[in-house]
């Protein structure tokens, strides 16, 4: 009956792993999907307004993220990714990472986590009047980062999966 | 590809005698005025002068180039650095911004394009001969297409409605009526509906597709520009070939970049989406 069970909870784990890793390839799909749109539009950006209007030399000389992607640790050990637009102030946090009680005096203080200041629009770099098709692009880049978090989560979790199985199979070898 | 067709342009106009030689600068303050923003631009993010210079436009190349990022507000700029050059007519509507923020560099570039397009088109028209009968439709519709994208672009900007008709070239079609009306259009559908009354961009617009796959405003303009200027070709003794050929030239490069660009990115289904040139 063990046996039974313990091949019937592998076989699960299996099939877990299986369809974990057809969402995370369809994601990724869907992901490549985006960027190479996004690149795309910025060629009928350059057709539209010029090779030398849409180019290196219209970046800032001092670039701020939009996005970041922040990570940390889990309380079941995983690593967590975040990704933090500009202006969001995420919240301190506090709990399990704490070693020891807060004092009331001498404080010891706890790194912030960053706060990323809301930078100005990045289209602003190619002019005002922009044409539609580099708005497009800086949409299909935007949305990209929406699907890269939700590949990033995934990651972890199959890993975690996958060690679970392999644990429980060299076990009961 | 733009030496080359930069090489072709200094020979036509080295070999030109009057009026000819004022036709070809006036075709070279379009490029002055693109190499000026573009410094103006790259000043206010900082960026090396030498890298700038590097970029401008062959044609519109003046001497007082290296100097123009040194000005802080457009009365500056043509005080200090644009009052002998060609471009100083140019600049009677410019004045009124005070510093140059991104805003006002858009601004600038496009009233000074306006200006530009306005006297071109009355030397034209002055000139008369076939060489009016040729441009002046030629930058008619050159006007058109600059009162139609400002306001494709400026939807969902802070260009207020007042100052989007302060922009509008007024040598076209479309000035004054359609104009007035363009000035106050708030989406595609309501620019659409201004058209209506005139034949000649009635089909352009219905030929726009909708969505990704469709051909974009700006395809469109430029299919109709390529048509006109082969036109240009049918008549003879006129200065128009030398400003239709340019245009066909830079058509093609463009032509050529897209090309590229969509084997570089593995598009290979989107390399047709080029303009022909018959």
């Amino acid at each position: 009956m063990a046996a039974a069970d313990l091949r019937a909870e592998l076989d699960s784990l299996l099939l877990q792993l299986l369809w974990d890793l057809e969402e995370l390839e369809s994601k990724r799909v869907a992901l490549n999907a985006r960027v190479e749109e996004g690149w795309l539009s910025l060629s009928k950006a350059r057709y539209a307004m010029g090779a030398k209007s849409v180019g290196p030399l219209q970046y800032a000389s001092r670039m701020e993220p939009q996005v970041c992607v922040c990570t940390s640790e889990a309380q079941n050990g995983l690593q967590k990714f975040r990704v933090v637009r500009a202006g969001a102030q995420s919240p301190e946090e506090v709990g399990p990472r704490e070693a020891a009680l807060r004092r009331r005096k001498g404080l010891t203080r706890i790194p912030e986590p960053e706060v990323f200041s809301a930078s100005p629009n990045p289209l602003n770099w190619f002019g005002i009047l922009v044409p539609h098709s580099l708005r497009q692009a800086q949409a299909s880049f935007q949305e990209e980062t929406l699907k890269l978090q939700m590949v990033l989560e995934m990651k972890p979790q199959m890993e975690a999966t996958d060690s679970f199985f392999l644990g429980l199979l060299v076990a009961h070898l | 590809m733009r030496r080359k067709l930069c090489g072709e342009f200094e020979y036509f106009r080295n070999h030109s005698l009057e009026p000819l030689s004022t036709f070809f600068t006036y075709m070279t303050c379009g490029y002055m005025i693109d190499n000026v923003i573009l410094l103006v631009s790259g000043a206010l993010q900082k960026k090396s002068v030498r890298d700038l210079l590097g970029r401008c436009h062959p044609l519109g190349r003046f001497s007082e180039m290296e100097a123009v990022n040194i000005a802080d507000t457009p009365s500056d700029l043509f005080h200090a650095v644009l009052v002998e050059t060609p471009l100083a007519p140019f600049f009677q509507d410019c004045m009124s911004e005070n510093t140059l923020d991104e805003l006002n560099i858009e601004v600038l570039r496009n009233k000074l394009y306006k200006s530009y397009l306005e006297a071109f088109y009355n030397f034209c028209k002055d000139h008369g001969d076939v060489t009016a009968e040729i441009m002046c439709p030629i930058l008619e519709f050159e006007a058109d297409r600059r009162a139609f994208i400002i306001t494709l672009n400026s939807f969902g900007t802070e260009l207020s409605k007042d100052a989007r008709e302060a922009l509008y070239p007024t040598c076209g079609q479309l000035y004054p009526e359609g104009l007035r009306l363009l000035a106050q259009a708030e989406d595609f559908e309501q620019m659409k509906r201004v058209v209506d009354h005139y034949g000649v961009y009635k089909p352009l617009f219905e030929a726009v597709g909708d969505g990704s796959g469709g051909k974009s405003l700006e395809d469109v303009f430029y299919e109709h520009e390529v048509k006109m200027n082969v036109l240009a070709f049918t008549r003879q003794f006129h200065c128009g070939v030398f400003y239709a050929y340019t245009k066909l030239r830079e058509q093609e490069m463009r032509n050529i970049v897209w090309i590229a660009e969509c084997i570089s990115q593995r598009h290979r289904t989107k390399i047709n989406s080029y303009i022909p040139i018959p």
